[in-house]
């Protein structure tokens, strides 16, 4: 596999530095375009147990953007492996898992798990709970971050690449710790807490608080990927906002090694593929020119 | 199921037309949507609009895409404002459809969830369906005589508080799509009668694709499902008791 845009991040060769944010995209996108067609796949984040999710409303658009509180319903990673990975792993691109859990040996746990699969990388998504510290995310305490990726990085044989939080204010603190104790790549970052209220002051969302994405997030993104690109020697990959290829640019510009395309998915569901079809073409008249 | 089931891209309007609060317009139709089924809609965005496309039904595929839609908020009031000729980003067809039945049909709908039964009353033309629409102010009246005069289908207005009276005398076999108090009310009454049925479920929607997880409406079984694995659901199955009422704003 090679190209004009070919390369390796943390681990994983990818055809374009552009790969899908984890929650935004489905097997039911394969219905509007082949998924084999994107640099990598990278399924809705998994738990380890079964969980529905939290109630409606979910989602608001806010801000220019968007505000969600899905609460991460999953099927488990059992079902996950045995029913739904093959799915994934049969179109062909690599397979970035995502997981999350409310506790390191939970992790470990699925990492252990998915280690034995054909998973190329799995994403560490921080931005839960911990429940052993409060409920605090992992991602905002560099000591958990060093606590899950540490206890991952003893039962994994595929890369870790952790998933940080722009609601961190030194977002070079768990950077380091996540570098330090074993992650192969870190994605700056994932969606900025929020609180959606109508017209009369009250909450929109069922659960209150929600994560916003979308184009407000992107100058909050930018800063993140500088941050923690400038503190840690590993690959940076950025996320959040990012709708166009002078985004892309400017994101890679900033530090970041890949760039992840959520909510630009969720308002249409081509837009990834339209993106790595235009930065391709570029980047091979660019070449015939040479 | 093919890589290109479902259309993404852009589609001029052909026409376009806004009365009393309710925009009908006709789009090209990409080969995807023709023969899309009453139920079956499509996610339409105008670049004016807020961030996220809006999901409306698709009426009817004679001539293009037929689409009707109230207007109650940003997303519908950028689609309307459009001019003919101007483009609008579509993905669809998606969703399932209402079951196709030879029985005569009682279909239920109001103004605010109106697509998919007109579909469903365009797609059938029989005289021996009733196609109830409820209405509780003049204004409602007027939109809905209009829509039905365009889509040249004929209806029975009734209120809200007459909804259970007006359904004794009609066919057996229900579809529904309207607010959830109204929902309710036809529900418990099928219940009680034994009446079959189906209901189109609405929801805040994103991706129209199962990926996101957003567009989830609770069921009286317990667990929630994504409306778009319907949008047509048996009419038992949801629960209408959280009163969503959500509409294409």
């Amino acid at each position: 596999m090679s190209g004009p845009l070919t390369v390796t991040v943390g681990g994983v060769s990818l055809r374009a530095p552009v790969l899908p944010a984890s929650g935004t995209l489905g097997l039911g996108h394969n219905r509007v375009f082949d998924l084999g067609l994107l640099p990598a796949l990278v399924p809705k984040t998994v738990m380890p147990t079964a969980r529905e999710g939290h109630p409606a409303p979910r989602l608001v658009e806010a801000a220019g953007g968007i505000v969600n509180a899905i609460g991460i319903p999953s099927g488990g990673i059992t079902t996950f492996i045995a029913q739904d990975l093959p799915r994934w792993t049969a179109f062909g691109p690599p397979v970035i898992v995502s997981v999350s859990a409310g506790t390191p040996d939970e992790f470990a746990a699925m990492v252990e798990a998915l280690s034995a699969t054909e998973v190329a990388a799995v994403e560490l998504n921080l931005s839960c709970p911990n429940l052993e510290e409060g409920g605090k995310a992992f991602a905002l305490d560099p000591h958990a971050v060093a606590s899950a990726v540490g206890a991952c990085s003893k039962v994994a044989t595929v890369p870790l690449w952790a998933k940080l939080t722009p609601n961190a204010q030194e977002p070079a603190e768990p950077a380091r710790a996540a570098a330090d104790t074993g992650a192969a790549a870190l994605i700056a970052g994932n969606t900025l807490l929020a609180f959606p209220r109508d017209a009369a002051g009250a909450p929109v969302l069922a659960n209150r608080t929600g994560g916003l994405s979308g184009p407000p997030l992107y100058p909050v993104a930018l800063r993140h990927v500088d941050e923690i690109a400038r503190a840690t020697p590993l690959p940076v990959i950025g996320c959040g906002g990012v709708r166009t290829l002078g985004n892309v640019k400017a994101m890679m510009a900033a530090g970041a090694s890949a760039v992840s395309v959520g909510s630009a998915t969720l308002q249409r569901p081509t837009a990834m593929i339209d993106l790595i079809a235009q930065w391709e073409a570029e980047a091979m008249t660019r070449a015939a020119a040479e | 199921m093919s890589a290109s089931a479902v259309f993404d891209g852009r589609v001029r309007i052909l026409s376009s037309d806004t009365v009393n609060g309710v925009c009908v317009f006709r789009l090209e139709a990409p080969p995807q949507c023709i023969g899309a089924g009453p139920g079956q809609y499509v996610l339409l965005r105008h670049d004016s609009g807020p961030f996220l496309p809006r999901p409306l039904s698709i009426v009817s595929d004679e001539g293009g895409l037929l689409i009707a839609a109230n207007l109650w908020g940003a997303g519908t009031s950028a689609i309307a404002s459009a001019s003919v000729g101007d483009t609008l980003n579509l993905t669809g067809p998606l969703g399932n459809t209402f079951s196709d039945t030879q029985e005569p049909l009682t279909m239920v709908t109001d103004l605010s969830h109106v697509g998919g039964v007109l579909a469903l009353a365009v797609a059938r033309r029989r005289p021996d369906d009733v196609l109830m629409m409820v209405a509780d102010s003049a204004s409602e009246r007027r939109s809905l005589d209009r829509l039905c005069a365009v889509a040249d289908v004929c209806h029975r207005l009734v209120s809200s508080n007459e909804v259970e009276n007006a359904l004794a005398d009609c066919p057996a076999r229900l579809a529904i799509s309207v607010k959830d108090s109204v929902a309710l009310k036809v529900q418990r009454f099928a219940a009680a009668h034994g009446r079959p049925g189906e209901a189109l479920l609405h929801a805040m929607m994103a991706c129209g694709l199962g990926a996101c997880h957003a567009c989830v409406h609770p069921m009286r079984g317990g667990t929630p499902v994504l409306v778009c694995d319907g949008p047509v659901f048996d009419l038992q199955a949801p629960d209408f008791t959280h009163n969503h009422n959500w509409v294409a704003a």
